[in-house]
């Protein structure tokens, strides 16, 4: 039983730091490789918050707060003389990952910080004692996944994203102002980082290099999901972290890893379009 | 026979004939040695392991247009090979041994993963997310199999160089040198030339018969053996070999030593890597902090607002940017006739193409006789573009048979249609733009392949038909065949494209819009090209055409699609008054 729980907490984790890289992937066609840097803010913001408060909780709020303002600045100065060049964003958003490390180093310094688990202990579930604060996670992330989905399908907000997505050009024509959706997605899908790494912090060290094993993992559990389905996304994550998790508890840790990579670059090489591809 | 006429103002000599600034690069490496204490030169020379694998990258990335994140795999392959070669052969030889492994186990791999990697269709992110994957991986299988890799502390090496550190930077500068120009003479080849093209337009290169993953899977072995010698380099300078010669971040920070200092330049990327890693050493830890901010600074201002990097504009400054490479245009006569043996030049028999549910196509059979021009129309979305594309394998067809001049056509590979002198003109004139227009039509001329000799040469000479020639002078692209393609205007792109086309003297052309966009007067005279080619050269073309006074002028026949169904057929006359035709394209008719 700990197996399926501990499976299905890989495969959220997975989940939870990919759906923002998503978001901005699916509708601008942006690779962001200073994702795991926002998540990493997200982090440190929640470190400051518990510290300044004394409760963890607030985090949720003003991680991705923090990270969407700064995001609101990249996205000004940066992002938007980039939006027809895919290849180039990477460049430029790893040269932004840089950038942001350092600033955070200058700052905070280089080492490993802790936020303390605001509930630690753990209780019985389906007959296993489990963490109390994984089980939040888990939850969270549930609500955060099917609240996007619910506001992809049922708002205005969501079939303009739709409409974008399809063809962004016939959009335009249709009143949609294009720069300003892009300038929300952008936010939207930073913050959601920040969010990922607010929840994060209390199970991982906090420190300015933590971002790019998050960035790697987010970028290829996005690309195996397929270009703009939630579907895909969580049908992703969920093989990648199964296997991942799997391995790591029945060899070791770098198998979970190496397992992980391999599938992600076979499934790949022989779905190029990933596991769901949307109706051209 | 060959008429020799010269018909442009051709220097004679090309590109980098004398490489200056890369002669320049090495004197002053070499000038070091004598001004700069000990301690630096074995910087330096360490530095220069790095520098070739800046080179390295930038040989597929700055011009072929790969994106590698896993340049350090190689790299560091080099450098353990060497390593665990000199510790488990117990032989004086194991040095020289273990530095051959060095190059070759990373050409190897760089082997293995082309064939991976290039010949798929995969998406645009994928050899950039294989080579990161590789990255990681390879980090975690030297931290992880410690016993053989010495884990985490890496390995020490135990031969110490027979050589003082002057001896062994010069010897470094030679390996650098050499490796340089190695890179500087493959890239001003013909095969250079076709990696360029690969990088600007790959689809395009494909449909000049260019079998571009053997292309791109040939430079990458290239570029995996180079960064294997930096690995070994630096590996001897330092003495050791460890988990972080292998790794992601050096990877990374290769592609920001290449970005920054400019792609496809080489000097450019070597520079970068050398200054870069110059800084990062006599900086104290404190300000290291901030050199880094800066380079990250400087990666984002490079792609901004200097995407060729920092060397290419030092040369623009100085006027020293490599001129475009020119070469003359000889005029010969056409390969008569070029065309077809079998009856007929091409022919599909119940042709379809669904994308899922949707029918493109439905049983379509068509035949084009020798030196027929048959227009195909139709209302937009009929599939007569569709139709092309199955037919020259841009798309793989869900049914039927597409016969070329006897050929069964039956693969998902242009290249092959291409050779087998069946060309395509694109509705986008699909033209190399940061290429010059001779080394456009020089690639077009190279009919797909590239012999050994054309890897360390270039060809200086492009013979044409007289009938291309003509055809080039009434685009007024003689004048100008030094000029980069980019600069042309959209009839002149037209005509270029066309000009692409027809070098290559194909039996059969495929032609969609060629006059999109063009002026009458220029419509008329490709009218005449047409009608001359198919009269005087016996080749057959099908054209895509929209404007019906046009296809009066030129077609033969005519064949009407619509929603992906022959609807009709024959001469100008027949279709242009049948009732069906004309309820097609205006609604039914009260």
């Amino acid at each position: 039983m700990i197996e399926v729980l501990n499976a299905g907490y890989a495969a959220l984790l997975l989940l939870l730091i990919a759906i923002g890289l998503a978001i901005i992937f699916g509708l601008m066609g942006v690779v962001n490789l200073a994702h795991g840097e926002f998540l990493m803010l997200g982090a440190y913001g929640a470190l400051i918050t518990t510290t300044k408060l004394g409760t963890f909780w607030p985090s949720l709020i003003t991680g991705p707060l923090l990270v969407a303002a700064v995001a609101l600045v990249v996205e000004f100065v940066l992002m938007r003389r980039l939006y027809q060049r895919p290849l180039e964003t990477i460049l430029a958003t790893w040269g932004l990952a840089i950038v942001i490390r350092q600033v955070l180093k200058a700052i905070a310094g280089p080492d490993f910080r802790d936020v303390p688990n605001p509930i630690p202990g753990s209780v019985a579930v389906l007959g296993v004692e489990y963490p109390r604060y994984r089980l939040a996670v888990i939850a969270l992330t549930i609500a955060i996944v099917v609240g996007l989905y619910v506001l992809q399908r049922t708002s205005h907000v969501g079939l303009v994203a739709r409409a974008v997505i399809q063809n962004p050009q016939l959009a335009g024509t249709l009143g949609i102002n294009i720069k300003r959706v892009y300038q929300a997605t952008f936010v939207l899908g930073s913050a959601l980082a920040g969010l990922a790494g607010a929840l994060l912090a209390p199970t991982f060290n906090v420190f300015p290099e933590m971002g790019p094993p998050f960035v790697v993992n987010a970028f290829l559990v996005v690309l195996v999901g397929g270009v703009g389905s939630i579907a895909g996304l969580v049908s992703a994550s969920l093989l990648l972290g199964i296997v991942q998790s799997t391995l790591s508890r029945y060899e070791t840790p770098v198998a979970g890893t190496v397992g992980l990579l391999v599938l992600a670059v076979l499934t790949l090489r022989f779905l190029p379009h990933g596991l769901i591809r949307r109706a051209p | 026979m060959t008429t020799n006429t010269a018909l442009s103002r051709a220097p004679r000599l090309l590109l980098s004939s004398t490489p200056r600034n890369e002669l320049m690069f090495i004197a002053i490496l070499v000038a070091l040695a004598m001004l700069v204490n000990d301690y630096y030169l074995d910087l330096v020379a360490g530095f220069l392991g790095l520098a070739l694998l800046a080179l390295s990258l930038d040989l597929i990335w700055g011009y072929a247009g790969i994106l590698s994140f896993g340049q350090a795999t190689f790299f560091g392959l080099g450098g353990y090979a060497l390593g665990l070669t000199e510790i488990h052969w117990d032989s004086s030889l194991a040095p020289v041994g273990g530095a051959l492994l060095g190059v070759v186990a990373p050409a190897a791999m760089a082997f293995v993963l082309g064939l991976f990697v290039f010949f798929s269709r995969v998406g645009l992110f994928f050899a950039a997310v294989i080579t990161l994957a590789l990255s990681v991986l390879a980090e975690q299988m030297v931290n992880e199999f410690s016993g053989l890799t010495g884990g985490f502390n890496g390995i020490i090496l135990p031969t110490a160089l027979p050589f003082s550190v002057r001896e062994y930077y010069l010897l470094s500068v030679a390996i650098f040198g050499v490796t340089l120009f190695l890179c500087v003479t493959l890239v001003s080849s013909d095969f250079g030339r076709v990696l360029m093209a690969i990088r600007e337009n790959e689809e395009r290169t494909r449909f000049l018969g260019y079998t571009s993953p053997w292309m791109k899977t040939l430079a990458f072995v290239v570029s995996g053996a180079i960064a294997g010698v930096g690995g070994i380099l630096y590996a001897m300078q330092t003495g050791l070999v460890s988990p972080s010669y292998i790794g992601l971040t050096l990877s990374t920070q290769t592609v920001v030593w290449v970005a920054v200092g400019g792609r496809g330049t080489l000097v450019g990327p070597a520079l970068g890597a050398l200054l870069t890693n110059l800084f990062q050493h006599i900086l104290s830890a404190s300000l290291l902090i901030y050199w880094q901010l800066a380079l990250g600074i400087a990666l984002i201002l490079v792609v901004v607002f200097a995407p060729d990097g920092l060397y290419a504009l030092f040369l623009g400054a100085t006027g020293r940017f490599a001129p475009a490479s020119l070469g003359h245009i000889r005029v010969r006569h056409a390969r008569r006739p070029s065309t077809t043996r079998h009856g007929a030049a091409l022919e599909t028999r119940g042709v379809s193409k669904w994308f899922g549910s949707y029918r493109a196509l439905s049983d379509v059979s068509i035949r084009l006789a020798p030196a027929e021009l048959l227009c195909l129309v139709g209302p937009n979305g009929a599939g007569k573009s569709t139709l092309v594309d199955v037919i020259s394998a841009r798309t793989r067809r869900t049914a039927g048979e597409v016969v070329l001049d006897g050929w069964h056509a039956n693969t998902g590979r242009p290249e092959r249609v291409a050779r087998q002198g069946v060309a395509r003109k694109f509705q986008a004139a699909a033209v190399f733009d940061r290429l010059t227009i001779f080394d456009n039509l020089a690639l077009a001329r190279g009919g797909g392949r590239i012999k050994f000799l054309q890897l360390i040469r270039r060809g200086t000479t492009v013979d044409l038909p007289a009938h291309v020639v003509a055809l080039l002078k009434l685009g007024g692209l003689l004048q100008q065949l030094g000029e980069p393609a980019s600069e042309l205007a959209h009839g002149a792109r037209q005509v270029l494209e066309l000009g692409m086309v027809l070098a290559q003297e194909p039996h059969t052309v495929l032609l969609d819009e060629p006059t999109a966009g063009l002026a009458e007067d220029e419509r008329r005279q490709i009218g005449e090209v047409l009608r001359r080619l198919t009269r005087d050269q016996g080749t057959s073309i099908v054209l895509i055409e929209h404007d019906i006074d046009f296809v009066r002028r030129v077609a033969d026949r005519i064949i009407v699609l619509d929603h992906g169904r022959v609807v009709a057929e024959g001469s100008v006359e027949e279709v242009t008054n049948s009732e069906l035709v004309r309820e097609i394209y205006l609604g039914t008719v009260v």
